[in-house]
């Protein structure tokens, strides 16, 4: 029963949301420790669910988890240091429809968000050096509250995306590998080598590059490209042939090894048949902006740092197209912007973000995760309505040690089916779905 | 990490019997703006030394249970008025095994993680006699810390059906994380209160939100009386499945009240739902302090405490059927620490009588995908409410002593709701068994365990 819970759920990314406060470094050979504990409750409003799938309906299901983290931060001299988290997290898989409701219950999930070490040389005051080895958060948008960060979450084939409410304690979830960082002056260079813990098949790696220019105060861009798999592991499984067969390579959830197209005659008859072969990895580009025209103009002291910043990312999921279900690059690009309403410091945060992204595959996951770089097909569906996303964030800090957020969102939630059946099934696919959820952590 | 990569736990409910009462041990105290960190680890070891219950399978007597974990725990002193404790751990372990298996005689080992404790506290009045703090979390709390094994009727285990729990330094017995909420505690001289809500993590259904008030007062340093009530489940998640509406066939109970003229029965139907009310009073006297101070006794010993609650308060004909008049939904307690001179920082003897009518099984709650949970008690395969009558008195022989500030020695010897789940043999998938092991006059068990803190 247990090797059946092909589950996957975005509130595993929410387990490390608290770990950025332990953000600071040590000064001094002492260790720091820091802890938090967060509780989180939300409800899935209005979820689109066909008759086929009623049973997996999400509409008024309650997302709810509740877990703690601690860090140590050691600095060992001037170059090395490294950081060490544990936590544990009680979740639940959804509950979908009431009649199911006996076989729902909360179960704890334990998780390393970091596992670190850093060696850094710092040059001048705008040049630093430094390389980081191990179990690390990479957020190279800073901005972003809940869509965007196409090039390290999600795949490129096929282009599912993947959102997350993290807020600005939040990071994403651990990427293990190496990082090399460098800084100079207005720019900063980061390359990342990815072993892929997530998604099956494991251990490929993917190389990852991103170039941050600050022309002026205010003004920030970012470009990257993720050279998304490009050492398998196993390329029979990363790039499965003709003589793939799904049930064995990819388990029960694998989609498919190939794409069959067959052609037809008038009366529908088969007259050939072609078989298209892919592949997991691909070429992923990002570019995104941030504009704060507060540092810009020199304008509202009265407003809080983030206030006002307008930030937009844009990505390319793939640069090669491949068979029928990746023929067109304009539908392999999604589109995200963002913007800080003022709040003058009421609210650390309230911001408003908007994506639009036309793929006309379905956004169900599930393939991807073992291993189908083909996408589900399920013609109950119309992919057409999904395009638009939006996220509403509100954060605010209280006593600096406590934060309380709320999310309402249309994005790209999964909740993951539930008990022993898996889905990768987006919770909000039409315009009218959308869900709201709160989030109380409290942290030092 | 995805939660498809996720080895999840077979059992559900036993690693809770296993967040051992160890974070009780290390009550660090940090200084302003000062981190502390603690840490303990333990072995424990059991053996059931009679179980009478034919259901729970082949003869259990003789079995042994072993256990062992760790936990860190991490406490900042943030300010003057506001601290915080996050802490975690890991625990091994096992059910107890009915059948023989290939694993050794054991039931299957696993690795349960947990969070020991997450909270924050911000003391609004912080003076020698008066105190008013809001704390949230997963914090602890007892209101009886006398108690050592049974009691606590008011804030541990279900209302309806009202099965007690008890345990071995489980943390529902002690000052371990067991609330998920927020409690507002007020204290005035020798007056104390405090208001919890607390979201259910425990018993189906999950995440309800109950709210309870317990007030006590020291009438001397010899004499504190207690009590409070518990709206159990009052705030619903999901109103249809904590009232039973979701599943009005396994939730209505049907009575039969008489028969209509041409011989077809009348019956009354009643749904029957998992919220409720209980009420609680306890007490302890400590003579003591009467008699000047301990003297050449320990600080614990000649204690003498108690507890009463009602379970339910909702008595129509069909909740009387189910779960009894009043008299019988009250479970009573009362201990005794007996003199140890310092021997022993505590020996307590306790001992409960319940005559609830319903089995002492929390197999209604447990998740099946064959059958939906709900508040009526179990039922026999003919049918029949089960009601094993041999069951009402419970006792329980608790000693411990610290050695050299760090390591805690402790035993106990019970007949009580001990309830370490049951593993029926090899292939068993299924949650583990909740029924209570200790179901007549003879059975009983041990328990020992060593833990270390700092």
């Amino acid at each position: 029963m247990v090797s059946k819970m092909g589950i996957a759920n975005p509130l595993a990314l929410l387990a490390v949301t608290a770990a950025l406060p332990f953000g600071s470094r040590a000064d001094d050979p002492k260790v720091e420790y820091h802890g938090a504990g967060w509780l989180q409750m939300g409800r899935v409003e209005k979820s689109f669910t066909t008759e086929k799938h009623e049973i997996n309906n999400y509409t008024h299901t309650w997302m709810r988890n509740a877990g703690a983290v601690f860090e140590a931060n050691v600095s060992i001299d001037e170059h090395w240091d490294g950081r060490l988290g544990l936590g544990a997290v009680n979740v639940h898989l959804s509950r979908g429809k009431t009649t199911n409701a006996n076989i729902w219950y909360p179960f704890w999930v334990p998780f390393v968000p970091e596992a670190q070490i850093t060696h850094t040389n710092t040059f001048s005051e705008n040049s630093k050096l430094s390389f980081t080895f191990g179990s690390f958060g990479v957020d190279y948008n800073p901005d972003a509250k809940n869509l965007g960060l196409y090039l390290m979450r999600g795949y490129v084939y096929p282009g599912s995306l993947v959102s997350g409410f993290t807020g600005p304690l939040g990071v994403l979830a651990a990427t293990t590998g190496a990082m090399g960082s460098y800084r100079f002056g207005k720019f900063q260079y980061d390359q990342i080598l990815v072993s892929e813990t997530e998604d099956k098949p494991l251990y490929d790696f993917s190389l990852a590059e991103i170039l941050t220019v600050r022309p002026a105060p205010g003004l920030e861009f970012g470009f990257g490209a993720n050279h998304y798999r490009f050492i398998a592991q196993d390329k029979r499984l990363t790039s499965p042939g003709k003589d793939c067969r799904a049930d064995m390579e990819m388990g029960e959830n694998g989609i498919g090894c190939f794409e069959v197209v067959n052609t037809l005659d008038a009366d529908g008859n088969i007259l050939s048949s072609d078989t298209i072969t892919g592949s997991l990895a691909g070429t992923k580009l990002m570019a995104r902006f941030h504009v704060d025209p507060k540092a810009m103009f020199g304008l509202g002291e009265s407003l809080g740092g983030g206030e006002l910043v307008l930030y937009g990312e844009a990505a390319v999921l793939g640069v090669k197209n491949v068979g029928n279900y990746y023929k067109d690059i304009m539908r392999r690009i999604p589109v995200m912007m963002g913007f800080n309403f003022p709040t003058w410091r009421i609210l650390d945060n309230l911001s408003l973000e908007v994506e639009y992204y036309a793929s006309r595959n379905s956004s169900d996951n599930l393939g991807a995760q073992f291993g189908s770089w083909i996408p589900n097909v399920d013609p109950d569906v119309n992919n057409a309505r999904d395009d638009w996303k939006w996220s509403l964030n509100i954060d605010k800090i209280v006593a600096g040690h406590v934060k309380f957020s709320a999310q309402v969102a249309n994005d790209h939630l999964r909740v993951g089916g539930y008990h022993n059946y898996a889905t990768g099934v987006e919770t909000t696919t039409t315009p009218e779905d959308w869900y709201w959820t709160t989030k109380a952590v409290y942290f030092f | 990490m995805k939660f498809s990569k996720l080895p999840l736990p077979r059992f559900s409910a036993p690693p809770a019997l296993f967040l051992a009462a160890v974070a009780g041990l290390f009550q660090p105290r940090a200084e302003e703006g000062v981190f502390e960190v603690g840490g303990a680890g333990w072995i424990q070891y059991g053996r059931v030394g009679n179980s009478s219950d034919p259901e729970n399978g082949t003869d259990l007597d003789g079995n042994s249970i072993y256990s062992s974990g760790a936990q860190l725990s991490v406490q900042a002193r943030i300010s003057e008025r506001v601290d915080g404790v996050t802490g975690i751990g890991v625990a091994y372990g096992h059910t107890l095994p009915s059948a023989i298996t290939k694993n050794g005689g054991y039931a299957p080992a696993y690795l349960a993680p947990y969070v020991a404790e997450a909270y924050f506290t911000a003391h609004f009045i912080k003076e020698e006699n008066s105190g008013f703090f809001l704390r949230g979390g997963l914090f602890p709390y007892s209101y009886n810390p006398e108690v050592r094994n049974l009691g606590s009727y008011l804030l541990r285990g279900p209302l309806y059906p009202g099965v007690l729990l008890s345990g071995f330094e489980e943390r529902n017995g002690f000052a371990v994380a067991s609330m998920v909420g927020v409690q507002l505690h007020n204290r005035s001289g020798s007056f104390q209160q405090d208001l919890i809500v607390n979201s259910e993590t425990d018993f189906f259904p999950y995440f309800d939100l109950s709210v309870a008030y317990v007030a006590n007062c020291n009438f001397s340093s010899a004499f504190r009386l207690g009590g409070g009530v518990n709206f159990y489940h009052l705030i619903p998640i999901t109103d249809s499945i904590t009232s039973g509406k979701w599943d009005v066939g396994h939730s209505t109970f049907v009575d039969s009240i008489g028969a209509n003229p041409d011989g077809t029965p009348i019956n009354d139907s009643t749904l029957i739902g998992f919220s409720g009310t209980k009420l609680m009073v306890n007490a302890a006297f400590d003579p003591k302090l009467l008699f000047g101070g301990p003297g050449i006794l320990g600080a614990e010993d000649l204690k003498i405490y108690g507890e009463i609650a009602l379970l339910g308060l909702d008595n129509g004909p069909a909740y009387k059927k189910l779960y009894g008049d009043y008299l019988h939904r009250m479970p009573m307690m009362i201990g005794l620490n007996l003199p140890m001179f310092g021997f022993l920082d505590r020996l307590a003897f306790e001992t409960e009588w319940y005559g609830s009518p319903v089995k002492d099984d929390l197999a209604g709650f447990n998740h099946t995908a064959s059958s939906h949970q709900n508040a009526l008690p179990l039922k026999d395969a003919n049918g029949k409410y089960i009601n094993y009558k041999r069951d009402n008195w419970k006792w329980s022989l608790y000693g411990s002593r610290i050695v050299q500030g760090h390591v805690r020695i402790s035993f106990q010897v019970a007949n009580d709701h001990f309830r370490p789940g049951i593993y029926t043999g090899d292939g068993d998938n299924n949650a583990p068994g909740s029924q209570a092991l200790m179901t007549t006059p003879k059975d009983w068990y041990t328990m020992f365990k060593v833990a270390y803190f700092f």
